[in-house]
């Protein structure tokens, strides 16, 4: 019953538009997979041909190990969440829920009005229907609102209908298209939890679709960012965030985005920034164009740096209230790059004063260094004593 | 048909029978909508062709489909002057712009003042307005026709319009129209100094010329297809709109020119019809704007 | 505010300026009119007699009694009750054939809507040419293959089933279209829902969501379609004339009416007619209730 699917060399054009061009990508047994990327990078329509909603031009489909490429939806044993729950108007919370199960255990003429109810195995069958649908009602805690109409419910409550919808059949696989992004802030932080904690106990695979960041980060075991129908990097959260492959998928992962600054690299292989020498070596051949760093690793820099880290000057433009945190806005004095953002703790705000001069400070292990082509780069450690620099 | 392949293993599918199944289905659904349109088309193609036939081809019952001699002048011809088959269609056209304007001038400050003002009265003629959706013209033919027979208006260009000249549906139509214009624009314009007629014809109306122009093809389509009022308030030929028209000529000509009538048929349908294929959006939507209000 | 009471007493001042045409037309064409009819249905009335006597109820018992009206309220009946299921399943399943395709759609959707926009009275004429017993092309079909000649606007048991095979051929375009405008209104979702439910299947997806999502368009379709036949009187005035025991409400009326002016009758003739469409009216009202409940 269970199974990872494997996704191999997928390709989709809509007309003359390619949307997909060669994804492969391995899902494992149990994980919660997001596809996460900007709208219109694929991600939707990956998941409607992993549910077979959408037929691709090239590539292969396979779960738990058998292929499904000429499958239709109902023989591939996946479940589906929609954008917009895609619950049926005219039926109950409970006919939604039942309808898999429905459609499974019951033959076509069955399942015919009037006519259906001739069969003489057709109550013993509704009965286990109804059985199993107020088993995963209990779980979701929606008992209550079984005899009601979609239309009588609210946002989170046919979110659970649709969720109930997709547990009741038992499915090899979860696929949800954004199912948290018609819900309102607060619901959509509670949502998120309880997703991932459905996901803990079912222990079933999840293939989650968002463009939201924040909600793949939090709940997924690991992530695939798309962009222009590829995936740029398959990992966990934490790599994804920590060492990003490329700088689409760094400027994409976190919040306040990573700054970066345009650098240029010596014959020697030295990184200046603005005419400095930063204490960063470039393996010969390898050319970096631009810096990047999360607001985090910056720090206001009080009096004397420690050794080792890089210093820079600018004019404090702005400080945003977040809280616990804030974000300052800093205008450099270096001409090519204009403004950074980094964090600051509320305690370190103190005298601090929209428009003043200040310096931060950031320490060369916490930058990504990236080509011409926007691809990573990784430093050598350096090779020359430390040196300060203002 | 889902069953099967349902208890089948899934396996066993694979893309050939479904792309079989669709080739299948498309030619079954074509074949069934073809069949249709030749039963829709019928008395269209019957009646173009008869009209260029030779009596003799007619009396025969031929079935075949083309004509052997070429004969649509001379029906063509007898249709436009032994008749006066001009003048219906100038009735027609006379009668449909007079409904037409009138319906507009009254409707359009009438639903105004439905969606936008707070008058005395506002209550009433709603709901007035409602309930003569549901009155066919059928039910007050007879005492207007009373009234028109005691003011000796009976055979006038004012008997066929007048009792047009209100349009409950125009109105309500309008006023649904109307409501969903914003109003601060109406404020806006009250402060530049707009009277409530020019904030009307000036401000209101422009934007709402869809559903105006959607109302005209109903409208038009409406009057220039009525039999029932024509017929009883004109008798003189020379008044007649194209259905009653045609229905004076039918009578005179029954058994004896078949391709002159079918010829008058063609020049009475062609207008509607070739507009119809010129506007084909516009002109669904206006004739079945009764259905999506 | 100052600008409260003015502002007020202008919206006052053009909303009567504004509605009164309206209010004086909507009187002189509907509102004196009906009155003058229920007055006039309890006389026995005639256009130019001189006195006029009260009939009370008279002229509705003789309605219901009169051989002429009987006929023509039960061949209105079996017209009605041909053309409803005729027009609203042929338009629905034209529709559900229609908007699977794609490029020959709007091709079918032009075809079938014609009728819809010609002129009936002429192309009443075309159909008398096309079913007249000796020169039309139907019958010359069916002798051709072998079957006698068939007289069908002149043999009683025929007449009114083929008067309702023209009306279903002016009608089921409309009802089409209609299909096809809520048709369009339900989401693809639901579809691609059903599809992972397992309800992929052609019927399956007609049952479970084509059919239930289209009920109010289908309450509504059969409404306006039922209030249409009822008004059948073009086909019949001008094929016809009522001959042959084709007489049909509207036709009743207006020969009561306007022929042989009998006003007080006539009138209560109109009542009748106007009792069956406010019947299918408030059924129609009704429905705008059930629309707001799958929202």
């Amino acid at each position: 019953m269970a199974g990872g699917i494997s996704i191999a060399n997928i390709e989709k054009a809509f007309g003359a538009t390619r949307v997909l061009s060669g994804v492969s990508l391995d899902v494992r047994e149990g994980e919660f997979l997001s596809l996460v990327g900007p709208s219109g990078c694929g991600k939707s329509t990956l998941l409607r041909i992993i549910a077979g909603l959408e037929r691709q031009d090239a590539g292969n489909i396979a779960i738990a190990g058998k292929p499904m490429d000429h499958l239709l939806p109902r023989e591939r044993n996946v479940a589906m969440v929609f954008q917009n729950y895609a619950l049926y108007p005219h039926m109950t919370a409970g006919e939604n829920i039942a309808t898999p199960l429905v459609m499974s255990r019951l033959s076509l003429f069955e399942r015919l009005p009037l006519l259906g109810h001739l069969s003489p195995r057709r109550n013993a069958i509704a009965a286990g229907v109804a059985k199993d649908v107020r088993r995963v009602a209990q779980q979701l805690h929606i008992e209550a609102l079984l005899d009601r109409r979609p239309g009588q419910l609210s946002g989170g409550q046919r979110q659970r209908v649709a969720l109930a919808r997709a547990m009741v059949r038992e499915p090899a696989a979860f696929l949800m298209d954004e199912p948290l992004s018609n819900l309102d802030a607060k619901l959509r932080v509670h949502m998120r939890d309880e997703l991932s904690e459905l996901h803990r106990r079912l222990g079933a695979t999840f293939v989650y679709v968002t463009h939201d960041q924040v909600e793949a980060m939090t709940m997924s075991n690991r992530v695939a960012l798309m962009d222009g129908g590829e995936v740029l990097q398959l990992g966990t959260p934490t790599e994804l965030y920590a060492r990003p492959r490329s700088l689409k998928v760094a400027e994409f992962i976190g919040s306040p985005t990573i700054n970066t600054l345009p650098v240029t690299c010596d014959a020697g292989g030295g990184v200046h920034l603005a005419g400095m020498r930063l204490p960063i070596d470039m393996p010969l051949g390898l050319r970096v164009t631009k810096l990047a760093l999360r607001p985090e690793a910056i720090k206001l820099s009080a009096g004397r740096s420690a050794p080792g880290q890089i210093r820079l000057s600018g004019r404090l433009r702005r400080i945003e209230h977040h809280g616990a945190e804030r974000i300052g806005h800093l205008t450099l004095e270096i001409p090519e790059a204009s403004s950074i953002q980094f964090r600051l703790q509320a305690e370190e705000v103190g005298g601090l004063e929209e428009g003043q001069a200040v310096d931060v400070r950031f320490h060369p292990k916490d930058v990504h260094l990236f080509d011409a082509a926007g691809m990573r780069v990784e430093a050598e450690p350096h090779r020359q004593a430390h040196r300060e620099y203002a | 048909m889902t069953t099967a392949s349902e208890s089948l293993t899934p396996a066993i599918s694979s893309a050939r029978p479904i792309q079989f199944r669709k080739v299948l289905s498309g030619l079954l659904s074509h074949s069934v909508l073809i069949l249709g349109a030749a039963f829709i088309l019928l008395p269209f193609i019957w009646m173009l062709l008869t009209s260029v036939r030779s009596p003799d081809e007619i009396f025969e019952g031929s079935l075949w489909p083309w004509p052997r001699n070429f004969y649509g002048a001379e029906h063509y011809a007898a249709a436009l002057q032994q008749v006066p088959m001009l003048g219906f269609m100038l009735n027609g056209v006379i009668v449909c712009a007079g409904i037409l304007i009138m319906q507009l001038l009254v409707a359009i400050p009438a639903a105004y003042a439905l969606a936008k003002l707070r008058f005395p009265g506002r209550g009433l003629l709603f709901a007035l307005v409602v309930a003569g959706l549901a009155i066919p013209i059928q039910v007050p033919a007879l005492p207007l026709y009373m009234g028109l027979a005691f003011t000796g208006l009976l055979n006038t260009y004012f008997a066929m319009m007048f009792p047009f000249f209100l349009s409950v549906f125009a109105i309500f139509l309008l006023r649904q129209s109307f409501k969903t214009f914003p109003d601060e624009i109406i404020e806006a314009a009250r402060l530049d100094g707009m009277s409530e007629m020019e904030i009307v014809w000036r401000v209101v109306v422009p934007s709402a010329r869809p559903a105006i122009a959607a109302f005209s093809i109903f409208s038009i389509v409406a009057h220039w297809n009525d039999l029932y009022w024509p017929l009883i308030v004109i008798n003189d030929t020379a008044l007649a709109p194209p259905p009653l028209g045609m229905m004076f000529f039918a009578d005179a000509e029954v058994g004896t020119n078949y391709g002159a009538l079918m010829a008058g048929a063609t020049i009475v349908t062609a207008p509607l019809v070739l507009t119809f294929l010129a506007l084909r959006r516009r002109f669904i939507q206006g004739i079945t704007m009764t259905g999506i209000k | 505010m100052p600008t409260a009471l003015p502002s007020a007493r202008r919206e006052l001042f053009s909303g009567l300026l504004f509605s009164a045409p309206a209010f004086i037309l909507l009187s002189l064409i509907h509102i004196v009119p009906l009155l003058t009819l229920i007055a006039l249905s309890f006389t026995d009335y005639e256009l130019g007699a001189l006195d006029v006597r009260w009939l009370g109820l008279d002229n509705f018992a003789r309605a219901f009694s009169d051989p002429v009206f009987q006929r023509a309220l039960r061949n209105t009946l079996l017209y009605v009750a041909i053309v409803i299921p005729g027009s609203v399943l042929l338009g629905l399943l034209i529709a559900l054939l229609v908007h699977a395709r794609k490029r020959t759609r709007s091709i079918y959707e032009v075809i079938y809507f014609l009728p819809v926009t010609s002129t009936l009275v002429a192309m009443a004429t075309v159909w008398q040419f096309l079913l007249h017993p000796r020169l039309g092309p139907v019958n010359g079909f069916l002798k051709s293959l072998g079957f006698p000649e068939i007289a069908f606007l002149s043999e009683p048991s025929l007449v009114i089933p083929t008067l309702a095979v023209i009306g279903l051929w002016q009608m089921v375009g409309f009802n089409m279209i209609l299909f096809l405008a809520g048709l369009s209104t339900i989401p693809r979702d639901l579809y691609d829902a059903a599809e992972v439910d397992g309800a992929g299947g052609a019927v399956d997806r007609f049952l479970r969501i084509t059919w239930p999502m289209l009920g109010p368009t289908t309450m509504f379709v059969t409404v306006t379609t039922c209030i249409t036949a009822f008004k059948v009187f073009d086909t019949v005035a001008v094929l016809t004339h009522g001959r042959g025991g084709s007489e049909v409400l509207l036709y009743a009326i207006y020969l009561e009416g306007f022929h042989y002016f009998k006003m007080g009758y006539a009138a209560a003739l109109t009542l009748v007619f106007l009792a069956f469409i406010l019947v299918f009216s408030i059924l129609q009202a009704r429905r705008m209730d059930r629309k707001v409940h799958y929202a």
